[in-house]
């Protein structure tokens, strides 16, 4: 009896030794991202793409300024509180004068994803519809239309003008 | 000086950290209490008998134990706090049943999210004794089993805080409901008599939800009798002071 008193007391040591862990630290990313590609048409008849890359170009969205160089991707932060995102591309970054861009509109619907007690709440999204210019954009195709936190997917392929 | 820092310093022991010094302390107090009674030993070498014939009278006893770890927490300022009992009583020879009843508050009051919840809960099943009783009477054993657990939860109306880093501040609302949870356990413990009629145990218990999906939408920071509720697979522990009660031609001490 006194080896069961005595191994009942060492499991209870050995349970309370158990490792705190510390679980109001968040280190997961809250910001959702929707990424794209740079593609181009290698066909005057069909619709041929392959991937190609940006030499010296930005992206701008709200307060965020993407330079690209020899990029062939980009990331864009949808934006949370309204259901639509415009950005601005502008193929040359060293164009001072005069610039020539295109503007994209990107709408979407949101929903609220709760990540953890520690890290809160971000938004998933879904892409509803894009607009565009022409000017160095030839089209703007939507390859996967839910942005969410699989950040192996690319959502969307920018094919440039030849 | 000193004495300043040693007062904050014991302000910043955590939770678990105090839930480990108490429970530390409980395990040397009772092992020691284990060899400084030699007593015990010779009386209940004295008491073995022949292999205990148990009648097959089923619930002839009863232990009601109160979970003292919870109860720590019930009165502590912590953002969460439970309370439980558990009823314990033979139903075969070699296996018990047990019912667990308890009620729990919880709230999460951080930068991203505030809102709290209240819970009440029960667990059902049963617990398979270990080995065979050394004299007629002995309750002490050790136990494996399983348990159904079945939740309430209330939750209040959640305020969400988020800074995005491109698009700033802003802010959103999740409106207050009402969910059950249910869920399963495998337990493993160990009960062994203190003094008479007072008994102590302990349960350690791995806990996987059957409705996992219930809680994607925001679950509160703790269910009371399950643990923490944004995880599908939790572990908890159990640490009880039962009192027996039997009937009078009950074989126990």
């Amino acid at each position: 009896m006194i080896k069961f008193r005595s191994g009942f007391g060492a499991l209870m040591i050995i349970c309370s030794l158990i490792s705190c862990k510390q679980d109001d630290i968040c280190l997961l990313p809250q910001t959702i991202r929707m990424v794209g590609g740079f593609a181009y048409n290698t066909s005057d008849t069909s619709y041929v793409l392959k991937d190609t890359f940006v030499e010296n170009s930005y992206i701008t969205f709200a307060t965020d300024t993407q330079i690209l160089k020899n990029a062939s991707q980009f990331s864009i932060a949808l934006s949370p509180v309204h259901d639509s995102t415009r950005v601005i591309f502008v193929p040359d970054s060293t164009q001072t004068l005069g610039i020539v861009a295109d503007t994209i509109i990107f709408r979407h619907t949101a929903v609220n994803n709760f990540i953890s007690i520690a890290c809160g709440f971000n938004k998933f999204y879904t892409l509803q519809q894009v607009q565009y210019t022409h000017h160095f954009i030839d089209s703007v195709k939507i390859n996967n239309n839910s942005v969410n936190d699989n950040v192996n997917t690319q959502h969307i392929q920018w094919v440039l003008a030849n | 000086m000193l004495i300043r820092n040693i007062y904050s310093g014991y302000l910043q022991i955590s939770r678990c950290n105090l839930l480990r010094l108490i429970l530390v302390v409980c395990s040397v107090f009772f092992v020691a209490i284990s060899y400084a009674q030699p007593g015990i030993a010779v009386k209940d070498s004295v008491a073995l008998v022949k292999k205990s014939k148990e009648k097959k009278h089923p619930f002839t006893w009863c232990t009601v134990g109160l979970d003292v770890s919870k109860s720590i927490l019930w009165i502590s300022n912590f953002n969460y706090s439970m309370a439980e009992i558990q009823l314990v009583s033979n139903w075969q020879p070699n296996v018990w049943a047990a019912l667990e009843l308890g009620a729990g508050k919880s709230k999460v009051d951080n930068a991203y999210m505030q809102f709290s919840s209240t819970q009440q809960f029960m667990r059902i099943g049963i617990d398979k004794v270990l080995f065979n009783a050394e004299f007629i009477g002995d309750l002490d054993n050790a136990t494996i089993g399983v348990r159904y657990g079945l939740a309430r939860v209330s939750r209040s109306a959640a305020q969400l805080n988020v800074v995005d880093p491109v698009w700033g501040a802003y802010t959103d609302k999740i409106a207050a409901t009402n969910f059950g949870a249910h869920w399963l356990e495998l337990t493993g413990g160990f009960k062994m008599q203190f003094v008479k009629r007072i008994f102590i145990g302990w349960h350690v218990r791995m806990k996987t939800f059957l409705n996992p999906k219930t809680f994607a939408v925001l679950p509160p920071n703790y269910v009371a009798g399950y643990g923490k509720s944004d995880k599908n697979t939790a572990f908890g522990y159990n640490f009880y002071i039962c009192y027996l009660l039997a009937k009078k031609n009950a074989r126990v001490r």
